[in-house]
């Protein structure tokens, strides 16, 4: 039937019309509450036409539910619009639903008629009953049927829209198109008959007479009648005009009398003979029998049925239509154009051999192919602003959720982006966007609080930056507690405390991409942020994107990412082996390293089966193409091994191939789906001599090495502790002052180190410091406290950074630099001097033990003598806390004291665990807290806990074991005793967070104390 | 092409008939873009073993299969004679290697026979039917059986 045909043609139509005006009637509503109590009335009106024409389209393609809920916002809007309704934050969320709700059911329009909108209905009711004045309420719900002057009436339309448009001073016309000859006879459809009338007017009803088609039975009658309800301020001579159609078929409907053929109208003074009463009120609960095509009643129900047992559509496929604007598709028809031109004036050159025709026609085929490329990848391009702009309302609601304020800004819109990455970004941006809001803003209070604007803000940038897109996306919220980061991370064993010093700032933030220390929860109880981070980092990678963070406490994060232009082409690198080629996209690629025959034996170790080459102190490990191919590997004795070191985004291992090649621009083509299967590879690619070649998926390639990050952590960790079989082992920094001379610190002291040029170091006011973070930071030498020889300048040098006294101290030393972890005998008689605390031997070299309190305090005494004071504060407002320490190390236990004295307690140390338990019940009434080394002679660590345990007087003593390398059995094993935290040992934030607990608790617990008096009497 | 095959009863069918190994084999005409020769071929490792490798044919990846692996029998060696057929099947193109290309016989639909019972059945899946032709027995095979589903 015809109507059949008009309705799939323009339904696509009219629902890609429809999708358009909800995506801009969120930004403009939104807008329009921001403005709130001032009305924008250009955006009211631009949404209020917006839901009006999806509301004229729902009723002429028979969609009930989309037109009911459409016209019910309409209501609503035209009433903010009159400003008989202000728009408060309430009114929007309720229009917001119901667009949402208006969304889904356009995107599902088969299903449409079925959905359940009374909830949202009736919000929208009420929403206008409670504005509008007691006598007009009723007309919100009353229908009110429009007398004809032939058959009683046939359509019938809301008494408020009614009294709504008259209130506007508009005459209401009845108009009736006869779809075949009327518009598609002409040439027309219906939608833009539809959306011309809405231009100067206003939809208030369309109906389809299907008894004008006749029945079946019935001849055809070549007629389709649509009646349209229409609201206009046109007046009756110039309707004419705009609807095109026969005056006889327009009737005008006065306020209380029977519509009026414009034919018989007599222009505003004419007569109008109404004498019977014209409107019939009927309650809405009355089924109208012209409501709804009854004819079709049977029809409905089948397709009710079926509709029923289908399975639900997607909520939100994915677009498989574009929209394009024109002169793109002339472009790339212009081109194609060209393009033939030049294949046949190569042809003709090649047929002549003609090679000045050859080489100018290759030339013209190489442009217009580059322009061509341009092109196609241009049709792909989409503003990033049609992503930015849903989360105006995802931040709206958020906020509203969990109280607070937050006002998002985007700029850089108008940046497009492939389509696919473009929709790939959602959902990783949702994500950050989200976290931002509930994590990184702060409550109104804590933000008043902290001296900021009570209103944080997220801003959303887009940019083009050096071929690349990049998207950033900030928060001025409480920034990334970097260290709490760091330490889950350690905690989770992804990451070495060695690796972390070393590791910029920016890496550590980075951490919060790994796996483990998101899902970990321990995290977002402490900072609070980051859950699913990991995710965001995986999606980002498929993308070919990369995420930086920038974060400062207190301040706000702020993440970039850096995405490219397209997928379809992406810069790759060309490897072979075994005479086969492969690319590697170049993102993944982080360098290129030869070994040169002769060193492989140097460069290359082997930890059990698996090889790892270092690579400037780390150990990467080894993956061998020929093994994950199943070819021969090369003999690497007569000939250089060329790696690529590849990252995966979680972690990098070194790739050996046969031969390196050139970087190229590679067009990705999918591979078929008999090898879909296979995870190592992205896809494949044509070559320049026509040939195939497969790119390597490295994270797939990984996967099917059998490497993974567990592996590699442990290669790394069997690596190091290779030769330190038993006993208890320290991780030590090793570093030069003289060439001669190697010193050593315990790794935990060292905060950071940073390589510095001879000319950095500033002599001011008699002392030698350097510009760090925008401060001056002071440095010291061992040679200003001992006697040693000096720096050469030929030497690269470093500076180290203590902490002493909470105040940062740099320490200038010389590469080489070396991370050990070893059991050692420490000497503290030979070398004992000022800043040396002692010394041990290590394979063959003599190592220097720094004592970094001496160094500091000799190097700034007045600090100290400031500092000094801090115990008797402590003492004035009680008793000065005590901490038990017992560790058998002369060196470690001396270091630990000053540690814990630097807070300002007092310290009873002991050399081992025998020792301790005597000082303990000595004094066991003084002692706050009990700081041990596990491995002690006579007695150890565990058994003196276990012996503190057993005593009714320690029951609630805190106990912390401290310890260089703590497994997670040895943990157990710790806990199983009665200990209440593992520490690496000298790890001086979680000492002094330890202590300041155990004292807070004690002195806030007095029982404790008062249970231990009775024992002690006894 | 394939209703075309099974549909039309009483009509004639155009069989392209090839050798795998020792034995003649046919496939409808109409469902064969093109036959081309084996050219440079790219080896795809872990692949399923029937896979061949990829070829390039004008900007299209192609996954090339070896018929003979797929009916049961051992690794195809190719030599001269041997061509890939370029069938398109549900939005894909994919090559069939086989050994010798024969000729095209015209054959009436309705003389075909389904396949003797005692073929085995992991391979009676992979057969339309038989049907003689002169004095041989070309065994039609069915095309998206052949393709099968790949890796899921």
């Amino acid at each position: 039937m015809s109507q059949t045909n008009l309705k799939d043609d323009s339904l696509c139509e009219y629902l890609a019309e429809c999708s358009e005006h909800l995506a801009t009637i969120e930004i403009d509503l939104l807008a329009i509450e921001a403005k709130a109590p001032d009305i924008d009335e250009q955006l009211v009106n631009r949404v209020f036409r917006a839901a009006h024409s999806i509301k004229g389209g729902a009723g002429f393609f028979d969609l009930p539910k989309i037109r009911q809920l459409a016209h019910k916002t309409e209501s609503v809007l035209d009433m903010i619009r009159s400003r008989q309704m202000e728009p408060a934050p309430e009114v929007v969320s309720i229009l917001l639903l119901a667009f949402d709700k208006l969304g889904e059911l356009v995107q599902n329009v088969e299903g449409s008629n079925l959905v359940d909108i009374s909830e949202f209905v009736a919000a929208l009711a009420g929403l206008a009953e409670n504005h509008l004045p007691a006598d007009r309420k009723n007309s919100i719900t009353e229908q009110v049927a429009i007398a004809l002057p032939d058959s009683g009436w046939h359509i019938q339309a809301s008494a408020f829209d009614l009294s709504q448009a008259r209130r506007g001073g508009k005459s209401i016309y009845l108009i009736e198109y006869d779809l075949i000859h009327d518009i598609q006879r002409r040439g027309r459809k219906p939608l833009e008959v539809l959306n011309a009338l809405m231009h100067s007017g206003q939809l208030l009803e369309s109906v389809f007479d299907l008894d004008s088609a006749g029945t079946l039975d019935e001849e055809p009658s070549n007629r389709l009648l649509l009646e349209v309800l229409y609201a206009t301020a046109l007046e009756p001579d110039l309707i004419c005009r705009l609807v095109d159609v026969p005056p006889e078929r327009i009737l005008l409907i006065p306020k209380d009398g029977v519509a009026i053929p414009l034919t018989s109208w007599k222009g505003p003074d004419g007569v109008a003979p109404p004498t019977e009463p014209v409107e019939f009120l009927l309650p809405a609960q009355v089924p109208l029998p012209s409501l709804s095509p009854r004819s079709e009643g049977s029809l409905v129900n089948g397709t009710e049925r079926s509709v029923k047992n289908a399975p639900a559509p997607p909520l939100a496929p994915s677009e498989t239509t574009i929209r394009l604007n024109v002169s793109l598709l002339d472009n790339l028809m212009t081109l194609a154009g060209e393009l033939v031109l030049s294949r046949n004036q190569l042809n003709e050159s090649l047929s002549r051999k003609d090679q000045r025709g050859i080489r100018s026609g290759a030339q013209r085929v190489s442009l217009v192919t580059s322009e061509l490329q341009e092109i196609v990848t241009l049709t792909r391009m989409q503003p990033v602003g049609s992503l930015f702009a849903k989360f105006t309302r995802l931040v709206r609601d958020l906020a509203r959720d969990l109280g607070k304020e937050v006002l998002l800004t985007v700029e850089g819109g108008d940046v497009e982006i492939d389509k696919t990455i473009l929709e790939g970004l959602g959902d990783p941006l949702t994500h950050m966007v989200r976290n931002a809001v509930d994590h990184g803003i702060e409550t109104p209070a804590e933000r008043s609080a902290a001296g900021k604007h009570p209103c944080g803000t997220v801003t959303l940038k887009a940019s083009h930056q050096a071929g690349q897109v990049v998207i950033e996306m900030a928060d001025d919220g409480r920034g990334l507690a970097v260290e709490k980061i760091a330490a889950a991370s350690v905690a989770k064993g992804l990451v070495t405390r060695e690796q972390l010093l070393t590791m910029p700032e920016r890496d550590k933030m980075a951490l919060i991409f790994l796996a483990g220390v998101t899902t970990a929860g321990k995290l977002s109880d402490v900072s609070g942020r980051g859950v699913g981070m990991d995710v965001v980092k995986t999606n980002l990678d498929r993308l070919g994107g990369k995420i930086e963070i920038d974060s400062t406490l207190g301040r706000g994060s702020r993440f970039r990412i850096k995405l490219p232009l397209t997928l379809a082409i992406i810069p790759s690198l060309l490897v072979s082996n075994c005479g086969q080629r492969f690319a590697i996209p170049q993102v993944n690629v982080g360098e290129l390293i030869r070994v040169r025959t002769g060193q492989t034996g140097l460069r290359i170790e082997r930890v059990g089966e698996a090889e790892v080459l270092s690579v400037r102190g780390r150990l990467v490990p080894l993956v061998h193409l020929s093994d994950t191919l199943g070819t021969q590997r090369a003999n690497y004795e007569v000939r250089p091994m060329n790696v690529v070191l590849v990252d995966t985004g979680a972690f990098e291992y070194g790739l050996v191939v046969e031969e390196l090649h050139d970087t190229v621009e590679i067009v990705v083509k999918p591979l078929g789906r008999h090898l879909k299967g296979l995870a190592e590879y992205a896809g494949a690619t044509i070559l320049g001599d026509g040939r195939v070649a497969v790119i390597l998926d490295v994270a797939g390639l990984a996967a099917r090495a059998r490497l993974s990050i567990g592996a590699i952590e442990s290669a790394a960790r069997s690596g190091s502790l290779a030769d330190t079989p038993v006993g208890e082992v320290h991780s030590l920094l090793l570093f030069h002052n003289s060439p001669d001379e190697t010193c050593a610190v315990p790794i935990e002291q060292v905060s950071r180190i940073e390589r510095l040029k001879v000319a950095q170091v500033e002599y001011i006011a008699g002392r030698r410091v350097m510009q760090y973070r925008g401060a001056s930071l002071p440095l010291v030498t061992l040679r200003d406290t001992a006697s040693v020889q000096e720096l050469c300048a030929e030497q690269r040098w470093v500076v180290i950074i203590f902490e002493r006294l909470g105040r940062p101290l740099g320490l200038l030393a010389a590469e080489p630099l070396d991370m050990v972890e070893a059991t050692l005998e420490i000497d503290t008689v030979t070398f004992r001097q000022r800043g040396i605390a002692g010394s041990a031997v290590l394979k063959g070299r003599t190592l220097l033990f720094l004592d970094i309190f001496e160094l500091a305090d000799a190097a700034q005494p007045e600090i100290v003598c400031l500092e000094e004071r801090a115990p008797t504060r402590a003492s004035s407002s009680g008793m000065v806390p005590t901490v038990l320490v017992a560790d058998d190390s002369d060196f470690f236990r001396g270091q630990i004291q000053r540690l814990v004295e630097a807070i300002g307690c007092r310290v009873l140390a002991a050399e081992d665990g025998q020792a301790a338990w005597e000082l303990l019940d000595r004094h066991s009434g003084e002692v706050d807290m009990v700081a041990t080394d596990i491995e002690m002679p006579r007695m150890d660590g565990l058994a003196l806990t276990r012996k503190i345990r057993a005593d009714r007087r320690f029951a609630t003593l805190p106990i912390i074991a401290l310890s260089s390398l703590a497994g997670d059995e040895e943990i157990a094993r710790g806990m199983a005793a009665g200990v209440d935290e593992y520490q690496v040992k000298l790890n001086k934030e979680e000492l002094m967070e330890s202590i300041r607990n155990a004292i807070g608790r004690r002195s806030k617990d007095p029982a404790s104390l008062e249970c231990q008096t009775p024992r002690d009497k006894e | 092409m394939l209703q075309t095959a099974t549909t039309t009863s009483g009509q004639t069918v155009l069989l392209t008939t090839f050798f795998v190994r020792d034995s003649v084999y046919g496939l409808d005409a109409a469902g064969i873009q093109e036959v081309i020769r084996v050219g440079a071929l790219t080896v795809v490792s872990h692949s399923p073993k029937e896979v061949t490798g990829i070829v390039n044919l004008r900007g299209k990846i192609v996954t090339i299969l070896d018929l003979g692996m797929r009916l049961g029998f051992t690794q195809a060696v190719t030599s001269g004679d041997s061509r890939i057929f370029i069938i398109e099947d549900r939005n894909e193109f994919i090559g069939l290697l086989v050994d010798r290309v024969d000729e095209v016989v015209e054959v009436e639909r309705d003389q075909w026979q389904v396949p003797p019972a005692n073929v085995p059945c992991g391979q009676a899946r992979f057969f339309q039917g038989v049907c003689r032709v002169l004095d041989r027995v070309i065994t039609v095979l069915d095309p998206s059986q052949i393709l099968g589903e790949g890796v899921q």
